[in-house]
């Protein structure tokens, strides 16, 4: 299952945009974060932030042709979610904050 | 020692305290004096100050301000919110995880900036723990303040961040996030949320400056050159020149750049350029001038949670024209510093 997940936020302040997929995690793993994706609170607003220089998580899936959205807060995220969202310092492009391209060398993980 | 130098000079209460146990009757009395005197003189300033606060407190003072009180916890690569095990307390020599010592040393240095400078007795001033809670996550590339009295530092994932208690001005930004809850408590989205960024990174560079002894000349104004992994050297953000700090950094410089609706840590570039223009302009320590004016705008009433750049400018033009009068040097820094990042006064 194809996940598209941008982390927003942090005290670096650049944006981490990756494509995942359940399919990279184990099984066991993969099955929690599809469990856990079922029950995000899609299309809810995003809450007040706590704190400063806290994560936020704008995670996308498609589904029938349909596109479902959400933002998180780091601290919203449930326990059985983190495996997938454990990949994107690794996974993940580095973009500005502004989220446009970047005039340096693109973010790809070595 | 005679009663007369006991009277007039200047001695640490602890000092008295022990002359006050004198067998000698003359140096016991003099002691109790000046006691009682510098007793008085505390409360008459800590009246004072209390009738100018936000929240006005009792102006008691069961705690004489000037020591920090540090925890230093590892959280041992968990994501609790809640602090793990102590790994070094108030006091204590240091241990063997370098972590450790560095929140342990960083949290002492911020505290020792706002008090040496301010006479601010922690973040709440009022003599509050500062927490630091160590190894959070796995490979977490990040430092947070929870807003609930704690500074969390994760290790870095070796690309774009590494330890991240390695940062004295990360450390002066995350608590300055706390100092600002107590003050403003700028709302952390749209402008508020960018000056709240903003004098975190001010307050954050001057712990730094004032920790290595470096004036504007001789400080780089960078923020977080201290634990930037690969990817995002040579620092996270240049107060200096925003936008030029690593191939992802796209801050703006002055309003003409400024992005609606952007993440907090972009448009603070507008306002930290200012504030990098008001205190270059004056030379000296960034703390001599600028650093005391903004402040006090951070702490004046008229500071809303929801302030614009323009409210926040104008108030800094206002305090450094009480503090140093309208024609000063000091004033007319201030309007440059906020002119040259095109914000309108």
């Amino acid at each position: 299952m194809r996940v598209y997940v941008t982390r927003r936020g942090g005290l670096a302040g650049v944006a981490l945009h990756a494509t995942l997929d359940t399919a990279q995690l184990s099984t066991a793993d993969a099955t929690r974060v599809e469990a856990a994706l079922q029950d995000l609170p899609w299309g809810r607003l995003p809450a007040e932030p706590t704190g400063a220089d806290r994560f936020r998580y704008e995670i996308l899936i498609e589904e029938g042709g349909h596109e479902r959205r959400v933002e998180l807060g780091e601290t919203e995220i449930p326990d059985t979610l983190r495996p997938l969202l454990e990949l994107l310092p690794g996974h993940g492009r580095i973009r500005p904050a502004s989220g446009a391209a970047a005039s340096g060398p693109q973010g790809a993980p070595p | 020692m005679t009663a007369r130098c006991v009277q007039h000079c200047i001695l640490p209460p602890s000092l008295l305290h022990r002359l006050a146990r004198s067998d000698d009757d003359a140096l016991r009395d003099a002691a109790l004096n000046t006691l009682a005197f510098d007793g008085r003189f505390r409360l008459a300033r800590a009246e004072s100050a209390a009738s100018l606060l936000r929240s006005p407190r009792p102006a008691t003072f069961a705690r004489i301000g000037g020591r920090p009180q540090r925890t230093i916890y590892d959280q041992q690569g968990s994501e609790s919110q809640t602090p793990g095990v102590v790994m070094r307390v108030e006091g204590q020599g240091p241990r063997e995880d370098q972590a450790v010592n560095q929140a342990y040393d960083g949290l002492g240095a911020t505290y020792s900036f706002y008090w040496a400078v301010f006479e601010r007795d922690s973040i709440d001033d009022a003599g509050m723990p500062l927490l630091g809670l160590t190894h959070y996550g796995q490979r977490y590339d990040n430092a947070f303040w929870d807003g609930a009295g704690h500074m969390f530092f994760g290790d870095g994932d070796g690309r774009i961040l590494t330890q991240t208690t390695a940062g004295i001005d990360v450390i002066g930004h995350e608590l300055t996030h706390g100092v600002t809850q107590h003050e403003a408590n700028l709302t952390y989205s749209g402008q508020s949320g960018a000056l709240n960024e903003s004098v975190s990174d001010v307050f954050g560079i001057q712990v730094k400056q004032h920790a290595l002894g470096q004036d504007v000349h001789s400080s780089d104004w960078l923020i977080g050159a201290d634990i930037v992994g690969p990817a995002l050297r040579p620092a996270l953000r240049s107060m200096k020149q925003p936008g030029t700090a690593n191939p992802y950094d796209d801050q703006p410089a002055d309003m003409s750049g400024y992005v609606p609706g952007g993440d907090v840590h972009l448009n603070s570039g507008i306002p930290n350029r200012a504030f990098y223009v008001v205190a270059t302009t004056l030379g000296g320590h960034a703390w001599d001038a600028a650093g005391p004016i903004w402040y006090a705008a951070l702490a004046d009433l008229r500071l809303r949670r929801n302030a614009t750049f323009r409210d926040f400018a104008r108030i800094t033009l206002r305090h450094a024209r009480q503090i140093y009068g309208t024609a000063s040097d000091q004033a007319h820094a201030v309007q440059q510093g906020w002119e040259a990042v095109k914000v309108q006064l």
